[in-house]
């Protein structure tokens, strides 16, 4: 292969990020003195420009002349979107593998400060250690079943689909008052109870487990959805 | 208080703007968002898959998946970077669906002037032809050797030299790393170049055209 040769299949390999403008200044002008040396490249890049010229003049495929009309109304079907979520919503939408280790590192840490502190009592169950300031974030990683939790906390009424199933898993329940509550009285940052649609009494139970004999375990966060 | 009325508002307003607004409820937002990348989606969707009847049923798809998730939509990226890899995810699971056909739909491009298609203008330079007709012949040379890329070169070939999309914003649609873009782009030329040189009248290879041949 002669020396020209060399440099000409050098230069084509060049043609396409001289094209978008990313070939290295020391480069571009070496190949633009390879033009000017040899007709040939120059005359094929002056090609190669005019092909992908033409592509970019490529017509704009129009969609369907309903297209509008039949996305649109199965949007109508999907329902509204949902308001939008305040942030504690969002921190639900965590994977679940997340708080699940926060939990775990939570549980080594409250053992070993048991053990370090000497108490012999054996390690209480998750719920137990309600009676110690828990923070905030740590709620949802007991309840464990984030759905729910949600709709307890009166967030599913106002909502319309709230999720992808293919993206996030099955969407939030229209009403949360349709389904049962399971799970602890949501409280506010001061560790109140919060007044909402749901059935404090069927709660009661696991209220008192949750709370301690006190309101000051801390716990969910407002559970109104912030618009 | 605004004193334009909030169609004209949502018309100037940046794509990212049009997301929070319908996120909001403002569902003349969610309209605008339509109007301005349905043609894109369908065109996209249309070059990776050839064929228009499911290139308009994944930009319906996409369309419907940003209004499942606008509550979920953050400026972190641009929004048309969003919105095309929603498209490229969709119209990919519809190509590992369906057998892709191998030649374009000639109806796509129209035979006449009436189609809803012929929107072409060629760009005024004394190397294109003249003629109407040997434009949509171009044409159709063109979308027939897009179609007989292979498919992980017709991806970022439709972004870039149809889309014009960054090799940024390429490598995030794609989830790929920028150098593997542009080696793509640069094999993706390469082989349009192979396909359409033959049809033109120009052999790949020799450097010369059939004028400088002897």
């Amino acid at each position: 292969m002669n020396r020209e040769s060399r440099f000409c299949k050098k230069a084509r390999g060049s043609f396409s990020a001289y094209y978008d403008g990313t070939l290295s200044p020391k480069n571009s002008s070496k190949l633009v003195e390879h033009f000017d040396a040899c007709d040939s490249c120059k005359k094929r890049y002056e090609r190669y420009c005019a092909l992908l010229n033409g592509v970019r003049a490529l017509p704009r495929v129009r969609p369907s002349g309903d297209f509008e009309a039949r996305l649109f109304a199965r949007v109508r079907q999907e329902g509204r979107i949902p308001a939008r979520t305040s942030w504690w919503q969002d921190l639900a939408r965590v994977p679940l593998p997340v708080p699940i280790g926060a939990a775990a590192i939570l549980l080594l840490a409250v053992f070993a400060y048991t053990r370090i502190g000497g108490d012999r009592a054996p390690s209480p169950a998750p719920l137990e250690t309600a009676s110690r300031p828990v923070p905030a974030d740590t709620v949802r990683t007991r309840t464990n079943t984030r759905p729910s939790f949600l709709d307890d906390l009166g967030g599913g009424a106002e909502f319309g689909r709230a999720a992808s199933t293919e993206l996030h898993g099955p969407p939030y329940p229209m009403e949360a008052q349709a389904r049962p509550a399971i799970l602890a009285v949501p409280l506010d940052l001061n560790g109140v109870p919060i007044e909402g649609p749901y059935e404090h009494a069927q709660h009661a139970q696991g209220a008192r487990a949750w709370r301690g004999s006190s309101g000051d375990s801390g716990g969910a966060v407002d559970t109104s959805p912030s618009r | 208080m605004r004193e334009e009325t909030p169609e004209r508002t949502n018309r100037e307003a940046t794509d990212e703007e049009l997301m929070f607004r319908y996120r909001d409820g403002d569902e003349g937002a969610f309209v605008e968002i339509v109007r301005r990348y349905k043609s894109k989606i369908v065109s996209t969707a249309y070059r990776v898959l050839g064929d228009l009847d499911k290139a308009d049923d994944v930009a319906q798809e996409t369309f419907i998946r940003v209004h499942r998730n606008a509550d979920r939509y953050r400026s972190i990226a641009k929004f048309s970077t969003w919105i095309y890899t929603i498209a490229l995810n969709v119209a990919r699971n519809e190509l590992r669906n369906t057998k892709r056909k191998r030649l374009v739909s000639l109806d796509a491009f129209g035979a006449d002037s009436d189609s809803e298609f012929s929107t072409y203008e060629i760009p005024d330079e004394s190397a294109r032809p003249d003629s109407e007709a040997e434009n949509r012949e171009l044409r159709r040379i063109f979308e027939a050797a897009i179609q007989r890329l292979p498919e992980r070169y017709r991806s970022v070939f439709v972004l870039r030299d149809v889309d014009d999309l960054s090799y940024e914003e390429i490598a995030e649609i794609l989830k790929l790393p920028k150098g593997t873009v542009k080696s793509r782009i640069n094999r993706a030329r390469q082989r349009f170049r192979e396909l359409v040189e033959p049809i033109l009248g120009e052999t790949p290879g020799s450097g010369r055209t059939e004028e400088e041949r002897p």
